[in-house]
């Protein structure tokens, strides 16, 4: 078509250079431009159109809003847009002759304006832009979308399970642990008084059996204050920045008679405006129970010597608690971090602040922190812990 | 026929009750027009204007042409009524006929209430 | 500042629900729905009274489709909805699913700009039949805006402290329906030229 008409050396008009279908009636609605685009896409030569009314090449626009806009623009000069969102605009154009073997026509908005033709009459003029692409787009957007939503719903679903069940659970140990102790304290408070009464009287066999009663019973409710302990470490645990050094320092304090009975002595090292990330009473508890473990599982046979240490990593702050007591076999590591579980043999009281180390590891790892040990049996332990901090700057 | 025939011409704007009450004056210049600017008054009025035939608008405030007419038929079912509007669009046209009333497009011109006239006439 | 008398103010009331009726027929049409659109009022005020009438109390954010309109009087011519409602009406015509304003498609915003046209080409060949005059109607174009830029833009395109010739419209599709405004952005010289067209049609029918 233009190749044809142009004079050799000279650019095709501009109508045949852009990427739009530009059609130009004229009063009668008969084509009187064509551009090379509306060609290619529609299979029509503008030799085979000029000239005809538009409405017979394409017969199905009658009735329908092109239709009706192309009316309105040649009779009221007025101007309208016929979108793909609205209409089904079939022009029957196609991208590429292999659409339009499988009858996969183009999805197109037009733009009618009225405007004078060249006899000065009432015509118009169509622009016709390619959308296809941008609806596929969108649709496939939208699918993501209701996807996201679909698994965000599920998600919140979830999560509200979750705690409900979680509450539930708090509420359970909380009462069973409450009602327990009540007639533990009962047993024990009576053993004291019966021992007030007979204890002189006892025989040795008598006297063993006796304090294995009254320490069952400690026992027993050490364990029940552990388990209410353990329910309860994650509950309201409140972020922000806090002052390791402080934090050290005042659980050394709280050791203080411990560390003075034991005849320990500890070395602490690390930079004094480092800060992590969490709950100060959480991490406070953290700190004394790793520093009391360390001083109540000392070897017996040497003075112990407790370091605690810090520093910055790249993924958080690394804090070390290392002993030279008596350590834990390989084997029982990961045991070690279970509830309840007791590394000194069986007879032995559960004195010191009444968690263990599942609790520890609870609070650590809902700070978002580890926590691990490195040990063997009789050389001591060095427990590490990371925290977050705050990001460098 | 004895009575003279008055048509009731049920419209909010001013200006369309003068233009249907101009147009019918010179298909029929012997009919009286009556006027009520809403279905509400229309219906209050009836016994008192005792109309022939009804000319209804359809959006006016308060209760729509439509059921207007509907109730109007309740009341007088030899009334023949026709419903004059620009909306055509089919549901519209389908609940005049589930009411048996003859439709009227607007803007309302000579050619449309000389069919409404023939409706009318027809109904008698 | 050029006001309608009551007479004035029904008969283009008259002539603009002609109009936007048959725009609620073809929208009706397209959308295989019950469409009603009415004017219940017509008023002339200035451009800069509009700030507070065009939004609703949620949300300051309107869409507007505007057209340009020459002839015997020349307008801006814009059919403004608050946005939320704008968007409530689109996805009810195409069916498309419940997401949020920050999400709206261009094939939305295509559609309100199509919606717009219908309905302001409508109100404008209702007046041109009418008044037995040739309007010229350019492309429609639809922004999401607010009404303070809505003014702006009147005093661009309409020079010398322009007036508005203002349409309460509402729409309703199934049962849902919202309300909006259909603004005439004039020069005092087209009012007036609008206003000697409307006492033509009324003398014509023997209403003044």
């Amino acid at each position: 078509m233009s190749g044809d008409t142009t004079p050799s050396g000279s650019p095709p008009p501009l109508a045949d250079q852009i990427d739009i279908g530009l059609v130009q009636l004229d009063s009668q609605g008969r084509v009187t431009l064509w551009n090379r685009w509306m060609a290619v896409h529609s299979g029509f030569a503008a030799a085979d159109v000029l000239g005809r009314s538009f409405k017979d090449i394409y017969p199905a626009i009658a009735g329908q809003r092109l239709g009706i806009a192309i009316e309105s623009a040649i009779c009221h000069r007025l101007s309208s847009v016929v979108s793909s969102a609205l209409n089904t605009v079939n022009l029957a154009l196609y991208e590429t002759p292999t659409n339009r073997f499988e009858n996969r026509p183009m999805q197109v908005n037009v733009m009618v304006s009225a405007r004078r033709d060249e006899a000065g009459g009432h015509g118009c003029l169509l622009q016709v832009f390619d959308v296809t692409a941008s609806v596929r787009r969108e649709a496939l957007l939208r699918e993501r979308l209701s996807d996201l939503r679909q698994a965000r719903a599920a998600l919140d679903h979830q999560a509200r399970e979750l705690e409900v069940v979680n509450q539930e659970l708090a509420q359970f140990a909380y009462i069973a642990s409450h009602d327990m102790r009540q007639p533990l304290r009962t047993i024990i408070g009576l053993l004291r008084l019966i021992e007030k009464e007979i204890g002189t009287t006892l025989t040795p066999d008598a006297r063993e059996m006796f304090d294995l009663v009254t320490g069952g019973a400690k026992r027993m409710d050490a364990m029940i204050v552990g388990l209410l302990e353990y329910s309860r470490a994650d509950s309201r645990l409140e972020g922000g920045r806090v002052a390791l050094a402080p934090l050290v320092k005042d659980a050394l304090l709280n050791l203080d008679h411990a560390i003075a009975q034991a005849d320990a002595r500890v070395a602490v090292s690390g930079d004094e405006g480092q800060e992590v990330l969490g709950d100060p009473h959480a991490l406070g508890r953290v700190l004394l129970n790793l520093l009391d473990n360390a001083i109540k599982y000392r070897s017996l046979d040497r003075v112990p010597e407790i370091e605690i240490g810090w520093r910055s990593e790249a993924d958080g702050c690394l804090v070390w608690i290392k002993d030279n007591g008596r350590g834990i076999d390989a084997a029982d590591h990961d045991r070690a971090f279970l509830i309840f579980q007791r590394l000194s043999p069986q007879g032995e009281m559960a004195e010191g602040f009444g968690i263990g180390l599942s609790v520890v590891k609870k609070i650590v790892e809902r700070l978002g922190g580890r926590i691990w040990v490195v040990s063997a049996s009789g050389q001591g332990c060095t427990f590490f812990v990371t925290l977050p901090q705050p990001a460098a700057g | 026929m004895a009575d003279k025939c008055v048509v009731l011409v049920v419209d909010d704007s001013r200006t369309s009750r003068a233009i249907i009450r101009k147009v019918l004056g010179q298909l029929r210049p012997d009919w009286e027009i009556a006027e009520s600017p809403s279905g509400d008054d229309a219906l209050a009025r009836l016994d008192e204007i005792k109309p022939t035939y009804v000319t209804m608008d359809m959006n006016m405030p308060g209760i729509d042409g439509v059921e207007a007419s509907r109730q109007i038929h309740l009341r007088r079912p030899d009334i023949p009524i026709a419903l004059c509007t620009a909306n055509i669009q089919d549901s519209v046209k389908a609940a005049a006929a589930a009411i048996g009333i003859h439709f009227v497009g607007k803007p309302i011109t000579e050619a449309g209430l000389a069919q409404a006239v023939g409706f009318f006439e027809s109904q008698s | 500042m050029i006001a309608l008398d009551e007479l004035q103010q029904d008969a283009l009331s008259e002539i603009f629900n002609i109009g936007v009726g048959r725009a609620a027929s073809s929208l009706s049409q397209i959308v295989n729905e019950v469409i009603h659109l009415a004017v219940p009022a017509v008023t002339v005020c200035k451009l800069n009274d509009l700030r507070d009438m065009l939004v609703d109390r949620d949300s300051d954010r309107v869409s507007a489709v505007s057209q340009h309109f020459s002839g015997p009087f020349d307008a801006t011519a814009m059919l403004v909805f608050p946005e939320t409602h704008a968007l409530e009406i689109v996805r009810m015509m195409i069916g498309s699913d419940e997401f949020s304003a920050e999400e709206v498609s261009e094939y939305e915003q295509e559609s309100l700009c199509e919606i717009g046209n219908i309905v302001l080409n409508a109100c404008i060949s209702a007046l041109a039949d009418n008044f037995s005059s040739e309007i010229h109607g350019g492309l429609p174009s639809h922004h999401f805006s607010t009404p303070l830029t809505l003014i702006q833009f009147g005093l661009e395109a309409v020079s010398n402290d322009p007036l508005v010739l203002l349409l309460k419209v509402s729409m309703s599709i199934s049962q849902h329906s919202i309300e909006g405004h259909i603004l005439f952005l004039m020069s005092v010289e087209s009012l007036s030229a609008l206003v000697a067209c409307l006492d033509g049609y009324l003398r014509a029918h023997g209403l003044s």
